[in-house]
């Protein structure tokens, strides 16, 4: 189970904690827990839904001890349309840098959705807030990654 | 709902491949992981390693050699003593290599703990109440009975004692959640003073 999901988790926490050094740390401490908490996994296909549940959480504590700051609510946004199935972005090493420079709720949306473990819904279940928020905040962070992009192509 | 995003299947893999991170921090981190796993053995432990290591030899070749000896043993009873033979050469592999490694592996050696006598017991106890079965010797079968469960009471203490060391590690990880919590007041508390 770790080595297969070990870098996806590490790519995902990596995004939501400021050090690397903290990522390795949050990596650890999702394993203890899982570990220490397989039993209440009941259903063997929610196992990635449970793993970046438990990745997440351990991040925000480890963020909050880090770094105080208030959340950043994307919450309230109006639900505008669906995020463009169509969209493309091709280049994995130009996303991956621009990643870092979106807000930490576009980032890690986008996170979860580029890794494609997780549907809207579980991503939805992940994040704590409803799928119309999920939709949303996709839509936005989408938006933002490719100005971003743009920026970077055409500085 | 599903939007694919990126066209290239291969996206998750590429943009992980992208992630560079820094060699030392990741083997420290691989250090801490087999530590937190692995309980390095003391002495006491050592010694009680030993003994079963010893015990489980002498018992994997009395078992073997009753086994293929006893000629006009009942085939139930041939069968019974070799998978003792089999038990025991299974805990001699696993007790050896903890002592080779000189750690206890929380995870995988806990498991085997666990699991180990209670495959052999539920074998041993399924091929007691078949032989039981064909005996018209009452004494005898409640003989076997008594034995069966025996061994039953003996792999409870393993489950038993396997359910302990997790619960232990669970109030391990709670104390540590605690503490970084009070660390995270003290800090707050610090700033507004």
């Amino acid at each position: 189970m770790i080595a297969a999901w070990e870098p996806r988790l590490f790519y995902y926490v990596r995004r939501l904690v400021p050090q690397e050094s903290d990522a390795w740390d949050v990596l650890q401490q999702t394993w203890l827990g899982a570990y220490q908490n397989i039993r209440s996994l009941g259903d063997t296909k929610l196992i990635a839904t449970w793993l970046y549940r438990i990745a997440r959480n351990k991040a925000i504590s480890r963020r909050r001890e880090r770094v105080p700051e208030p959340t950043e609510n994307f919450d309230e946004q109006p639900e505008t349309e669906p995020p463009d199935a169509l969209e493309q972005f091709e280049s994995a090493a130009a996303v991956h840098r621009a990643l870092d420079q979106l807000s930490l709720p576009h980032r890690e949306v986008l996170t979860l959705h580029f890794l494609r473990d997780l549907s809207l819904e579980q991503i939805a279940d992940v994040l704590g807030v409803p799928i119309g928020t999920v939709k949303s905040r996709l839509h936005h962070a989408k938006r933002a990654l490719r100005n971003v992009l743009e920026r970077e192509v055409s500085p | 709902m599903s939007d694919p995003t990126p066209r290239n299947e291969n996206f998750a893999d590429q943009l992980i491949a992208a992630q560079r991170v820094e060699p030392t921090l990741r083997q420290r981190y691989e250090q801490e992981m087999k530590a937190m796993l692995e309980q390095p053995l003391t002495k006491t432990r050592k010694i009680t390693f030993t003994l079963s290591a010893i015990l489980c030899t002498i018992m994997m070749v009395l078992l073997t050699i009753a086994a293929v000896s006893s000629h006009r043993a009942p085939i139930g009873v041939r069968i019974g003593l070799g998978l003792g033979a089999v038990y025991a050469a299974g805990w001699l592999i696993m007790v050896v290599r903890i002592i080779r490694r000189g750690a206890l592996n929380l995870r995988s050696d806990s498991q085997m703990m666990s699991a180990w006598p209670w495959v052999f017991t539920v074998t041993l106890v399924t091929l007691i109440l078949f032989m039981t079965g064909q005996r018209a010797d009452s004494v005898r079968s409640v003989w076997m009975l008594l034995f069966g469960l025996t061994f039953l009471l003996m792999a409870s203490m393993f489950l038993i004692q396997h359910w302990i060391t997790e619960a232990r590690m669970k109030v391990e990880e709670r104390l540590l959640e605690v503490q970084l919590r009070v660390a995270e007041l003290a800090e707050q508390l610090s700033k507004r003073g």
